[in-house]
Formats: structure tokens, sequence, C-alpha cells
């Protein structure tokens, strides 16, 4: 073990994406609005793929100004339509069947346009405050919106009709769960919630807080399951992966991207990511998140050891006490080879009795959990705030505060376009 | 540089500095004299130096300016100007602006006029006095000053440059006001406040002088100065700019470095953006780029360690990178384009040759960094020097011959270092996670073992008398012992001292999170290996190395976390606080002052009784060392002394021309003793020399 655990992914972050040559040429890359002045550009609050992966829409908007939402056609990239809206555009979610998109404002109104015309159907307050998540359940009857205020609130996809409120501080008190250290002297303005997700079958919903923490919720019943204040403070993104036995959430405050299993709520790995938006690629092999200043890509392996790993993990281990210290480092090198799925044993290996195996063991069990990118993806204008991925899993979009969009591909990781948010 | 000139240069120096330190290649030889390895002339009473002095010129400003001759380099240091000639990394020419610091350093077009800010804090009257000192680059000579106080309602001038016509001077301060000066008579013209009243970080006239570009962090600003026009602001709001620089002759006017580490290319008359210049892996530190003289390509210090980036501004692409050996926060290209050269506020300086970047200068050996960890090898053969440069030195201290550099991670601190009995193996504890036993013959890594983190302060490490194990503790709080032949850990114990309250994470680690910093422990090693003495800031502790137990516990009041434990175990010396000093400013604000009184206790290392009492009177903090008999105790900050721990009198006191910096430590001998200096090197020095006349008894 000569290399420290922190450092690593840095060096290899380095050299991967010098290797991957993701290199943005401005020059070459078309824009669709050339040497376009600054002032005129947005930030981008949320991104949407129809279920196609036809469309993509792009919300946004200065805090200050009014916002705008924009949908392209992904084969030719030519804006199908552009809305305004008197506020802040803050999210946006395709319909499961692609006919409709749910937009969320900065004022706390929400609208569903018809996503082919881009005619506005539906509009009422929220009486949020802001809504700055919005999702819809699997089968197209219910849309759910996160408001500033700490509340999620569900809601009739076909007349906007409240069917139910849940209230995160509430919840917490009634689940006997502690609040958010954090949370608990906040102010209001501080207990916003900020994403959504809600799991394939329909079953469960992820929140996440700015000011706030994830909770996972039972969403057919309504109940709190668990929420995650003591290691997830100020969360930007959450996602389910596309089986939906796991759920992904980035605690801005601490940089990790947790990864849990839906049915315990137990942690599988903690992957240092940086800070805000997660996306899951729909082969679930893939994880997106937005760091500080770029979009960092990930590999993930959420197997589980079958007991002939399991044997063959523990003769690894046993290794670790050799005394010829080639050998030592040969079983921690094999370790990190498999990865992921010998998690659960180095965690037993850390209060294993010989000394070495336990200070193996320790390192490597946080090294396991925490991959090295495979991908950077760097050169947004501004701040990487937002990513998702296409549903086909041929795309990533990346979108920044500094207002433009970028696309990427998943095979190579190589820029393909680069679009702009702009005012109507 | 023209012989005229350079020999001027020498006769001014001899005329300026007197028999100052400096010497040339052309000054008489002084036969008494003591020189270093290199050549450099030693203070008086010092025996060796162990690293050089050569190419330091910026150490707190971390800037510097080639001068037209395209060969000598301009850095302040510290109140102090300095001529630096590049191909051998001597000072030339050293004058003295009597001010506490330097803050920045401009030059006109034609290199010929210098203006370096100037700080210094009136004690008398509570104020503060800013200025800008112009300096005739040619002779030393200082020309005119502009000088204002703290209660005139201004700040410190944080960035400045020069009109083409080198008739003005354009500053910017630290409540984000750009001034306009006249430079022939001081004489304030015109002051315009930028949108925010944020340091003003970068500031850049035109090619042609008629726009102005600045930026305070949160805004870059475009100005029309002459016009009476308003600033405009220009860029996306969202984004930090760290620098803003005018592109010399070129229709791109103006670039600027963001958080991302990315330049950008801007239209000055529009606002409107011209390119783009960024490359995956390569960030830029954020500080002024400088243009060869066609203004085609800049340098700009990259954020990996020891590299300068090239770009090409038509092109916006990344033509080459400059390797070298430290990390650089300023770089200068001469105005023949034939020398780059780079610093760094620690201040060491880097020359190569612009076409074929070829290091010029040649090696040289030690530390690029100050630091303060020290070990002598029992026999007196071999001191060994821990660096925050990422690596540790073995010295031969007769002559200062770097004998190994025992490298870590270039970004790490090494913080522990011990020898074996034998003299065989030399261990490193360092930031980078890792423990390393050397070979102290060879210098080749023996075994790479696990460290104490990335985070914190103390590290120790030890080898039992029997050479057998080495022992390892820091602030991670896990003592592990481990077997020197095999490199395998065969204890370990996560130590939980009574009384405080460790959080534990899942992994048995301590969340540092919920630690205060303030109660970082320090430690050692009896020379047993059996026992360890653990201090908090309130309480000492006595654990068992091999249960890892807490055998006692005793109060030490509030104290500093400098100690020492004396060679044979028994007695520990511990630092008390004299306490601050706050003077309010009239201009506002507060100035602190480190204590002037520190106060150290011998005390039994067992029992925590106090048996002696040291009053020193010293301004910071200092480091302790005891001799090897245990009579002395050495004490280091800013100057060394030497008490004698039974009489409590001070027996000698060095004052070195550089200030020594936080490590010390006497030789077998007793007679000599090593103290780290704040130019990045070590001195032994024969502290008999300094004896103080013996005070008549009464």
């Amino acid at each position: 073990m000569t290399r420290t655990i922190n450092r690593s992914p840095f060096v290899l972050v380095a050299a991967i994406a010098i290797i991957a040559a993701v290199r943005p040429r401005d020059r070459v890359i078309a824009q669709d609005q050339p040497s376009t002045e600054f002032s005129a550009l947005v930030p981008v609050w949320g991104l949407s793929f129809s279920p196609d992966s036809e469309s993509l829409a792009a919300v946004g908007g200065d805090r200050a100004a009014r916002g705008v939402v924009r949908v392209w056609d992904t084969s030719n990239w030519s804006p199908r339509f552009t809305l305004g809206c008197e506020h802040a555009a803050t999210a946006v979610a395709f319909s499961p069947d692609g006919s409709r998109l749910l937009v969320s404002t900065q004022s706390g109104e929400v609208l569903v346009v018809d996503a082919a015309k881009g005619d506005v159907d539906r509009r009422w307050d929220s009486e949020q405050g802001a809504v700055n998540g919005v999702a819809w359940t699997p089968d197209g009857e219910r849309l759910l919106t996160a408001g500033a205020d700490g509340t999620i609130k569900i809601w009739n996809a076909d007349n906007g009709e409240l069917r139910q409120t849940l209230d995160a501080a509430a919840a917490d008190q009634q689940a006997g769960l502690a609040a958010n250290p954090q949370n608990a002297e906040a102010q209001p303005r501080l207990r916003d919630l900020w994403d959504l997700a809600v799991s394939p079958d329909g079953q469960s919903l992820v929140s996440g807080g700015w000011g706030d923490t994830t909770r996972l919720w039972n969403l057919s019943t309504g109940q709190l399951l668990q929420n995650y204040a003591a290691t997830d403070q100020a969360v930007q993104g959450v996602a389910f992966t596309p089986d939906g036995r796991h759920f992904v959430s980035n605690s801005m405050r601490y940089g990790i991207v947790y990864v849990r299993e839906t049915d315990s709520g137990l942690e599988r790995a903690a992957i240092r990511a940086g800070g805000r938006d997660v996306a899951v690629h729909p082969g679930g092999e893939l994880l997106a998140s937005c760091a500080w200043q770029e979009i960092r890509v990930f590999r993930l392996n959420l197997a589980l050891p079958t007991d002939d790993d399991v044997a063959r993990y523990q003769q690894i281990i046993a290794r670790f006490e050799d005394d010829d210290p080639s050998v030592r480092d040969a079983a921690s090198e094999e370790v990190r080879r498999i990865g992921l799925p010998i998690e659960p044993l180095l965690f037993d290996a850390i209060r294993a009795p010989g000394a070495e195996t336990r200070i193996r063991a320790r390192r490597l069990w946080n090294e396991v959990r925490s991959p090295n990118p495979v991908a950077t993806l760097s050169g947004h204008l501004g701040e990487p705030r937002q990513v998702t991925i296409s549903p086909d899993g041929r795309l990533f979009v990346t979108a920044s505060k500094g207002g433009d969009v970028r696309i990427w591909d998943t095979a190579a990781f190589e820029l393909q376009r680069e679009l702009t948010l702009t005012l109507k | 540089m023209s012989r005229c000139l350079r020999s001027r240069m020498v006769l001014l120096m001899m005329l300026l500095c007197g028999s100052d330190a400096w010497c040339d290649d052309d000054a008489a030889p002084q036969a008494a004299a003591r020189t270093d390895l290199y050549g450099d002339l030693l203070p008086e009473g010092a025996l060796a130096r162990l690293g050089t002095v050569r190419y330091r010129a910026c150490a707190g400003s971390g800037r510097i300016e080639f001068l037209a001759d395209g060969q000598t380099l301009l850095g302040c240091n510290h109140g102090h100007v300095l001529w630096l000639d590049a191909p051998t990394g001597r000072i030339v020419l050293d004058v003295n602006l009597d001010s506490e610091n330097t803050t920045l350093l401009a030059v006109t077009r034609d290199r010929s006029l210098a203006a370096v800010g100037t700080y210094q804090f009136l004690k008398a009257d509570h104020d503060e006095q800013f200025g800008v000192t112009f300096i005739d680059t040619a002779s030393g000579e200082v020309r005119s000053r502009i000088q204002y106080r703290g209660s005139d309602n201004r700040k410190n001038i944080t960035a400045a440059c020069f009109t083409p016509d080198a008739a003005r001077l354009i500053t910017g301060d630290n409540d984000g006001v750009l001034r306009v000066w006249t430079v022939a008579t001081g004489h304030e013209e015109m002051a315009q406040a930028l949108p925010t009243p944020d340091q003003v970080y970068g500031i850049d006239v035109s090619a042609d002088g008629t726009w102005l570009a600045a930026t305070n962090m949160r805004t870059a600003c475009r100005w029309a100065w002459q016009s009476g026009a308003d600033l405009q602001q220009f860029g996306p709001s969202d984004e930090w700019v760290l620098c803003v620089s005018c592109v010399p002759q070129s229709d791109i006017a103006a670039l600027w470095s963001d958080t991302h580490g990315s330049f950008r290319l801007f239209d000055l008359e529009t606002g409107h953006r011209a390119g783009l210049l960024s490359a995956p892996g390569h960030r830029s530190v954020g500080s002024q780029p400088a243009f060869t003289s066609d203004g085609a390509q800049f340098a700009a210090p990259a954020k990996q360690a020891g590299e300068l980036d090239v770009w090409n501004v038509k092109t916006t692409e990344l033509s080459r990178s400059f390797r070298g050996r430290d990390n650089y926060d300023r770089v200068t290209i001469s105005p023949d384009d034939r020398l780059i050269a780079a610093a760094n506020y620690e201040g060491t300086v880097a020359v190569w040759e612009f076409a074929s970047g070829t290091p010029i200068g040649g090696e040289f050996f030690g530390h690029r960094e100050t630091f303060g960890t020290l070990a002598v090898s029992s026999d007196g053969s071999t001191v060994a020097t821990g660096g925050n440069d990422g690596q540790a030195v073995l010295w031969d201290p007769e002559t200062g011959f770097a004998r190994h550099h025992l490298a870590h991670d270039p970004d790490t601190l090494v913080r522990g270092l011990a020898f074996s009995l034998d003299g065989r193996y030399v261990a490193t504890s360092a930031f980078d996670d890792t423990v390393v036993i050397w070979d102290a013959q060879s210098g080749k890594r023996v075994h790479t073992l696990v460290g104490h983190g990335e985070l914190g302060g103390r590290r120790v490490v030890q080898f039992t008398p029997d050479g057998r194990r080495l022992l390892s503790f820091g602030d991670d709080w896990f003592l592990r012992a481990f077997n020197v032949r095999t490199g395998k850990a065969e204890l370990e114990h996560a130590l939980r001292p009574s009384g405080l309250k460790l959080k534990e994470k899942s992994d048995g680690t301590v969340d540092r999170d919920d630690e205060m910093f303030g109660s970082l422990p320090s430690a050692g090693f009896t020379p047993d290996g059996k026992t360890m003495l653990l201090v908090t800031r309130t309480d000492g502790y006595v654990f068992d190395v091999e249960t890892g137990m807490e055998r006692r516990r005793y109060e030490l009041g509030a104290i500093d976390d400098n100690l020492a434990l004396s060679p044979d175990g028994t007695r520990l010396a511990t630092l008390r606080l004299g306490g601050g000093v706050e003077t309010p400013l009239l201009g506002g604000g507060v100035r602190s002052e480190s204590s002037r009184v520190y106060a150290v206790d011998i005390r039994n290392a067992l029992t925590g009784d106090v048996e002696h009492t040291l009053q020193i009177p010293t301004e910071f903090s200092p480091v302790i060392a005891f001799s090897p008999d245990g009579s002395r105790l050495a004490l280091s900050a800013t100057i060394v002394h030497v008490y004698d721990i039974a009489t409590g009198r001070e027996l000698a006191r060095i004052e070195p021309p550089v200030r020594a910096a936080w490590g010390v430590s006497f030789m077998p001998d007793g007679r000599r003793l090593v103290a780290t200096h704040a130019d990045c090197t070590a001195i032994v020095w024969d502290w008999e020399h300094f004896r103080l006349p013996e005070e008549a008894k009464p």
C-alpha cells in the first residue's frame, strides 16, 4: 500500500481525463448561439428526458428575473418550443408516457405542459412557497412536488387536486427519528426540500433537502421509513437505480454520494463524488455526479457476493497476516480489483484480532466503497448543477449555473454538443 | 546583463550592504569567514548550513519581475527589495525599505521603474501605514513614495499596474476602491469604487491605455478610466474571477482566470466573450499570467506540483508545460523572451530557458519550504530534517551535504522522524497517511506502513532500543507497533484517554468533524519504548504501549501544544502562554499580537509534578529541546535561546540574520545545536560562541 486512499482518485482522474481526451474544444463544437453575450444566459435548474429519449427539456431562470422552459429534439438538437414563465423555473419532469411536462417555479406555481406543442394545460399554486423538485409516479396518475416549506405534496395528475401532504419535520417526530442537527434551530428557509425520486415500482420515495437531509418514504402509505441526518447534509440530488433495489443521494456538506439498499436502508457505498446533482445510468452500472467544477462518472458493481465468492474472499483476507510484505500487498491489490462486492467481508475484518488485518481491512473498506471516477466531464461556463442520463443510456446531459447544456456520449465520454439556455 | 550595469550593481551592493552576508564572485575572498557548500557566507557562530540560500528572493510576497537586461530578477521580501542574478541565483543588490512587509510589485513596460507596496504597523499611534515606493530598477534609488494611513479611511493596496506611459500608477485596495496616482508627485488623481467592497485581486491596463480591467473576485469590471464614464461589469456574474490581464499587442483585450482554473478571453470594448482556454487537468492557480513580448503566448502556474503552462492566445490551446520542483504562485518572462522565472510565497525562485525548457542554475539540494521536524542519529553523524515539501533529507552535519532525499508524496508534510539506535534505519511519518522505514545508508524505502491520516498535527515515531519494533502514534489516536523486519503491524490500540469524548465512526476511526483541533494530542515515547506520554491542552496521560491501557492521568492546566521529553524519558517540558495583546487601530479593526512571555514547566513525566519553571521572554511560541544530558534546554522562536534548567539562567542567545523557524535540536556532543530557519535551511550552530557573560552574584 504505497498510495493513500484520498489521493489516488485525484491522480486517476487526471490520468483518465487525459487518456479519454474529454477535451472541450470551443472552436470545433457547434453552438446554437455562437459568441453569445453572457448576460443573456440563465442558470439551468432542471433537466429531463422524455421516456423515448427523443426530447430533452431544460428549465431555468435568474432568481430575480423570468424563467424559461425549452425542449429540444434530440435527433438534430433543434428546439421544439420555448416557453417563458413569470418566475424562474426550478424543476422539470416528463410524464411516464412522454405526453406532458411537469414544471415548477420559484413562486411555488406548478405547470402541466403539453410536451409536443408547449401549451400550458393546467397551472396552480402549490402553496409551498417555492417548489424545487418534481416527480411523477410510474403510473402517471400522481404528481409530487417538494417545497421550500419542508413538505412534499402529492397531486392528482388529471385535475391538480391535492391528495396528500407529507411534512418532513412532523414525520421525523412521529417516527421518533432524530431531526437533522443542522435543522433543529434552522430557519424555515433552510428546511427546504430540493429533490425527489420515485422508485420504478412506485412503492418508495426518496427526498433530499438543501438545508436538510435524505429521507426514505413508503409512498403508498406516506410513512417515513428513515432519515439520514447524521451523514447526509445539504442534499441536492437523489435517484433510484433502474431496478429500484438501491437509491443514491448526494451530501453536499461532505461531498459524498451514498448508495443504499431500498429494502433495508443500509449503506453500500460512499463515493467521494462532490456535491450537487446525481444520476444513475439505465443499465445501473454508471453513476454521474456534479462536483464543484466538473461532472464525475463512476462505475458501480452492486451485486452481492455468492457463497463461493465469500469463501474466496475470506482466503484473500487471510493473506493480510502473511509475513511477506509482497503477499500482503498482493492481497490488498486483489481486494481493490474485486471492489464493492467484497465490502461486507471487509467490514467484518475491521474487528478481526490481527492488527495488520484490521489496518488493511479498514483502509480497503473505505477504498472500495469509494471507487475512483472512470471519467470527468469538464469545461462548463459555470458551476455544473444538473446531470441526467438519457433513458436509452446513450447520452449524459449536464448543465451549469452559467447557462450552458452539454451533451456527452456515455461510451467514450466525449462532448457531442453544446447548447445554451436563454430567456424567451 | 551588460558588464557595465553588473559592475555598477556590485559596487552599489557593497556600498549599501557593507559587510552583509551576500558576496559575489568578483568580490575579494574573505579568508576567515566560513562558507557553506555552495560558497555562500555563513553567519558568525555557524558551522554548517543544511540547504542553500540561492534562488530565494520573494518570501512573503511571491512576486518577481524580470528587468530590462533579461537576466536580473526583481523580488520583494519582508520589507526588502532584492535584485537576483538569474544564472547564479545570487542576490546582487538588497534595498531595505524599512517596512514590516512588502505587499506587491509592479514594473513599467520598459521595466525601468518599479512600484513596491509597503505596510507598516505604527505602534505608538495605533495605526497602520500603507504605501507604494517607486524605485529606479537600475540604481536601486527610491524615486518617490505614496504614503497614507489606515485612519485616512483608505485601506491596504492589494493590486497595482502602471499605465503604458509610466506616468500613472493605478491601484486597487482591500475595500475594492481603484485609485489613479501621478507617479512623479505621488498625488491621487481620482478614485472609483467597484460595485462590491471586496479586496481587489487583479488590475491591468489595455495596451493603448484606454481601458482598465479589474477584479475583486466577485465582480470583474472594465473602465474607460480617462473618459469619465462609469465602470461596467463583464463576464457572467456567478463566476469568481481570480485575475485579469490585458493582452499586449493584440486585438483581444482581456483575459481572466475563473474558479475553474480556465482562462477566458474578452473584448474590452464590447464586454463580449472571445474565447476559452481550458484543458483537463491543467488548472491555473489564478495568478497574473506573464506574456511573451509579442503577446502571442502567456505562461501561468498550474495547480499540479511544479508546472507552468504556456498557452497560445490565438489558437486558445495549451502549447507546452514546464516542469519544476515546487508549486509556483507567480511567473515572469524576460523582455527578450529568453528566460522564464517562477516564484512562490515561500520565496523560492526557479528559472528556465523559455524556448528549450532547460532549467537554469543547476540543482540545489535540500528543502524547498520551511520545515521544523528534526532528528539526529545517536552518533551525531547524520541529521534528518522533515519538511512541508513532502520529503525528509539526511544531511552530513559537518559539511551540509545532503546525502539522501527521502521522498513522500510531494504535496504532503513530513511530521515524525526517528533514527534507530544503531543508525541503520530512519522512520518518517507524514500527512500522506504513511509511515515509512528507510535504510539510512542507501536512502531506500524498506517498508511503507499505514500512517495516521491526512489531517491534524502531531506525529511521533520511535524505534524500540532492541531495534525490533517501530512505534507510531498520531492524531487519529491509533498507537501501532510494527515489526521492523517484516513491516507487519503487531499491535494496534485505539487510545481513548479518560475525560475526552471521541466520537467513533463505524470503521472504528475517530470522527474528526466533531473533534476540536485544540485537543489534538502531542506525544512522546520513553527510551525503553514501553510507555507513551500523551499531552492534550489540559491533561497529561501515561499509556502502556503493550496493552494500550491508560496508567495515569494528571492535570496540566491550560498549556500550549509544544512539548519536549528529556532524553532519559523522565522529564517533560511543557509551555504556558503569557496571553495575547490586541491593539485597536485608528483606521478600524484590531491588530493581534502573540504574547511576550512564555513559561516553560519542567515536570516529572510520570506524575506531572513541576520541578522547575523558566520564564522565556519571546514574541512567538517557541519549540523546545533538551540537551543530551538533560541539563539544558534550547528554545527556538525567531531567535534561539539556551537555558540551564537547574539555575533557570539563560546561557546563550543566537540572533540569526534570518529568523529561526520551528525546529531545534542539540547534537549528541551537546556543544552544537541545529536550528531550522525561515529561508528553508537549517544551520548547525556552535552555541558556546554566543555564551552570555555570567551575571555577578549578588
